[in-house]
């Protein structure tokens, strides 16, 4: 009794282990079933008996071209290279129902069959009844010639492809991607891409690492820049120069010419393109009409400006000394978002080939000094529990606010009567960079060729001008080529949603941000010291200083981890 | 009853905290189900609106028809029963063999498991991702409950109550000819009814509300849960707070009515043990 008890604890001190993740080791693949073998000669005698089904293993191509007569083609390529999920699948759908005995035929009798005999063990189907063909078809065909159906088509097939792509759209933006997608299916009916939600931004990018550390990653993933950079560093995602120079299925010159420059540019590494611009907007400065009007301040075009009307429209109705109404509210994280100033100053963040961060240099100090006038002028602030930025403006409790255009559909469905609201680029200074941001769509290396052409064409398809356009059309983002403002789709909406023109107006004016290995945590460890300068809490030279220094620690760590 | 006027004050006192304290603690269900059929407008007012100024019902449609709402509920079910039933069965036989049985390194075993009580969850998600991948189990049931099946904690907890039953039950019962298991479910388990309750309610209310872990082990919506439907209303630009509500409506309601069913368990486990959901 005492000792199966001990068993039992055993058992639960292995299961909590796993539980905690506390080296457990480490899984071997499972173990080939066995498998048992039939002649051709005793197969032959049971092609008509209803107790017994073949089924032909072989790529759908070769089956398709020539089989056993009566013999259900169930294509086990993905198995036999490794993909036992696909295998159990196939398998599955095969034995649905199913009470026969079954004969395996592949090429060889060899691992297509132990593919099969594998998947069919694992979905627990009686492996007595399972019997693989000796020699597989080659000694069938040898054997009995006659007894061959199906002649070689004139033309192959293309070979099916199954893609599965990782996002983080919900709502309307999935929707119009699935659209995007069933369109690319209709037109490649071979190729199947899967659309597979993983939560939200954090969620999928947790997920996406998860995976490379478990070789489990998908064939195409949303992500941005600033993540993809250590995939691209690992050597784990598909370069697309290829593709895309390919005569057939690549993009014309004029094509490229099409996509805006600083899009393209943040998919590129060095001599590669790691991934294709997807869902991109802008940061800009939206505003209350009626306000402005009404306090007779023109739309800032220049930092000053800006200073000067954030205060005039910053209002203390009930004289408690709290702003009711804040001239311009930010978002509430301007960490990653401090780029647009900085660079306005005529600086960078960071120095993205080097990593090495420029947070207690001139530009940045001009940006921040000027950022936090306004905020210690009391006329601005963060969201706060507002949490958008755009919130508090939508209810007339802010003048002004810095947010994304992929806030537009939210500002339309949700703002109060009576406030008209309409947005501007951000007000200039030495320059008047505009920050673009958004996800790309990358590839990456995992699959056969087969399925990194798809992957390609489907890039290619959801870039398209079209396609982009209809995706625009129906979501906040904007598209990611030039021509799609002439497209009649996203025509109609630009003429009917004039604010959606202001991003596709200053695209040469934009920029992306720092995408380099670690430039996520030190612009953090910045945007850290920066709360504290807006707060008063600190002076901003020790503060420059002390971001640089963690700033610096945290691109080391990074890069060395 | 007689009640002297210091006693009817006292228990008028009684009651008005708890009428305050109920407030309070209903307040934010109050709004959830208002505001689950306000237009969007009037979501982030402010100062709130209370009272929606027309009912939309649509909204509940409108998170009804976003995600594969049965499929996605059947899941849930599933896979809260299946995590609750390991991990009692794992809970029991552990805390009576800590807690009754005498075995070499009983005691360094015992520290080890609660030794891993010091390991942050968030940590384990990766590792936890690799393993189960490298055992082709993602994206299936067993991906999702296998992590869960057992807890330290609980094991810690029942022993703790097992423990404190008096050794001299044990031996009338084995005088009686019974075996350590019959002991253990005909005595123990019912004698510890309370905590073994508290710990599937504990369970139950953490599988049905767990949001990363079933996200992070599967890909294909037919084996999502209901938490992970919640992702489908907010974006990084905004969130659709009126249909948000009222999905979480429906999401909540099962355990609600899991919690009325067995509340008198939930309040003698509560007093017993200090510990709520």
């Amino acid at each position: 009794m005492k000792r199966i008890l001990s068993l039992l604890l055993c058992a639960v001190m292995v299961l909590s282990m796993a539980a905690c993740g506390a080296k457990a080791p480490a899984a071997e693949a499972p173990a080939d079933a066995p498998m048992q073998y039939i002649t051709p000669e005793d197969a032959k005698g049971l092609l008509d008996d209803s107790g017994y089904v073949f089924f032909d293993i072989r790529k759908a191509a070769d089956s398709g071209a020539k089989t056993i007569p009566g013999a259900q083609a169930w294509d086990m390529d993905k198995a036999k290279e490794g993909d036992a999920e696909a295998g159990k699948a196939t398998m599955t759908e095969a034995t649905k129902g199913l009470d026969k005995k079954i004969i395996l035929v592949c090429y060889s009798g060899k691992r297509y069959a132990q593919a099969a005999t594998n998947a069919l063990s694992a979905i627990g189907y009686d492996m007595s009844k399972v019997y693989t063909l000796e020699g597989g078809f080659t000694a069938w065909s040898e054997k009995f010639p006659d007894l061959t159906t199906g002649a070689a088509p004139a033309e192959t097939q293309p070979e099916e492809v199954e893609l599965v792509f990782w996002h983080a759209m919900s709502g309307v933006n999935e929707e119009a991607m699935q659209k995007i997608t069933d369109d690319f299916m209709a037109e490649y009916p071979y190729i199947k891409v899967t659309l597979q939600n993983q939560g939200g931004y954090t969620d999928l990018f947790d997920k996406l690492m998860a995976a490379a550390k478990a070789n489990q990653l998908p064939n195409l993933a949303q992500i941005y820049s600033n993540r993809l950079s250590w995939y691209v560093d690992k050597g784990l995602v598909l370069d697309l120069v290829p593709y895309m120079n390919d005569p057939e299925i690549g993009l014309t010159a004029e094509d490229k010419a099409d996509f805006p420059q600083m899009f393209m540019d943040n998919c590129i590494w060095g001599d590669g393109q790691y991934a294709m611009p997807f869902n991109k907007s802008m940061m800009v400065l939206y505003y209350n009409e009626g306000m402005l009007e009404e306090a007779g301040v023109a739309v800032p075009t220049t930092w000053e400006e800006w200073a000067e009307a954030s205060k005039k429209l910053t209002k203390d109705t009930d004289g408690d000394g709290d702003p009711d109404i804040y001239g311009t509210v930010f978002a509430n994280n301007l960490s990653t978002d401090i780029a647009p100033w900085v660079k306005q100053a005529g600086g960078l963040c960071m120095d993205d080939a080097t990593g090495k961060p420029f947070f207690d240099q001139e530009p940045m100090r001009k940006a921040v000094t000027f950022l936090n006038g306004m905020f210690q002028d009391n006329a601005a602030r963060f969201a706060g529990e507002d949490k958008n930025a755009n919130i508090p403006l939508q209810q007339g409790r802010a003048a002004m606010c810095v947010a994304s255009t992929s806030a537009l559909p939210y500002i339309e469905s949700g703002t109060e009567e009576g406030i008209v609201i309409n947005c501007a680029p951000l007000p200039a200074n030495e320059t008047d960079d505009q920050l673009y941001y958004g996800t790309n769509v990358t590839v990456y290396d995992v699959g056969s060729d087969a399925q990194k052409t798809a992957a390609w064409l489907y890039l290619k398809y959801l870039t398209a001008t079209e396609n982009t356009a209809y995706f625009a059309a129906q979501t906040g983002y904007i598209p990611v080529r030039k021509s799609a403002v002439s497209d009649p789709v996203f025509a109609a909406v630009l003429a009917e949603k004039p604010m959606k023109q202001v991003a596709m107006d200053n695209l040469d004016k934009g920029f992306q941000g720092e995408r380099c290995i670690g430039c996520i945590n030190a612009l953090n460890a910045l945007g850290d010291q920066l709360k504290l300068v807006f707060a008063g809490e600190k002076d901003l030279d020790t503060a420059l200083a002390d971001a640089q220094v963690n700033g610096q620690k945290a691109v080391d760590e990074a890069r060395n981890s | 009853m007689n009640q002297t006027p210091g006693q009817k004050a006292a228990k008028l006192l009684t009651y008005a905290i708890l009428i305050a304290g109920a407030v309070f603690i209903l307040l934010p269900f109050v709004w959830m189900i208002l505001t689950s059929v306000k237009p969007s407008k009037e979501v982030l007012k402010m100062p709130p609106v209370w009272i929606p100024s027309k009912i939309q019902w649509q909204n509940y449609v409108k998170a009804f028809k976003a995600v594969p709402f049965f499929t996605y509920l059947k899941n849930s079910i599933l896979v809260t029963v299946m995590i609750t039933s390991c991990e009692l069965i794992t809970t029991i036989l552990a805390a009576y063999a800590f807690a009754q049985l005498e075995f070499r390194g009983k005691n360094l075993l015992f520290l080890l498991l609660v030794a891993t009580m010091m390991v942050p969850g968030e940590i384990l998600t990766i590792p936890n991702f690799v393993t189960l991948a490298r055992l082709g189990w993602i994206n299936t049931y067993k991906a999702m409950v296998a992590p869960w099946a057992t807890s330290v904690f609980s094991i810690f907890l029942l022993r703790q109550q097992f423990a404190s039953i008096p050794q001299s039950y044990y031996k009338a019962a084995r005088m009686d000819g019974c075996s350590d298991l019959r002991y253990l479910f005909t005595v123990m388990v019912p004698m510890s009814r309370p905590t073994v309750v508290s710990i599937a309610l504990l369970k139950i209310i953490n599988s049905w509300n767990s949001y990363l872990w079933p996200l992070i082990s599967t890909n294909s919506r037919e084996m999502r849960t209901l938490p992970v439907g919640l992702a489908y209303f907010s974006t990084e630009a905004g969130t659709d707070y009126n249909t948000l509500m009222a999905f979480s409506l429906m999401i909540i309601a099962p355990t609600i009515i899991v919690y009325l069913l067995t509340q008198k368990y939930i309040i003698q486990g509560v007093s017993k043990t200090g510990l709520k959901g």
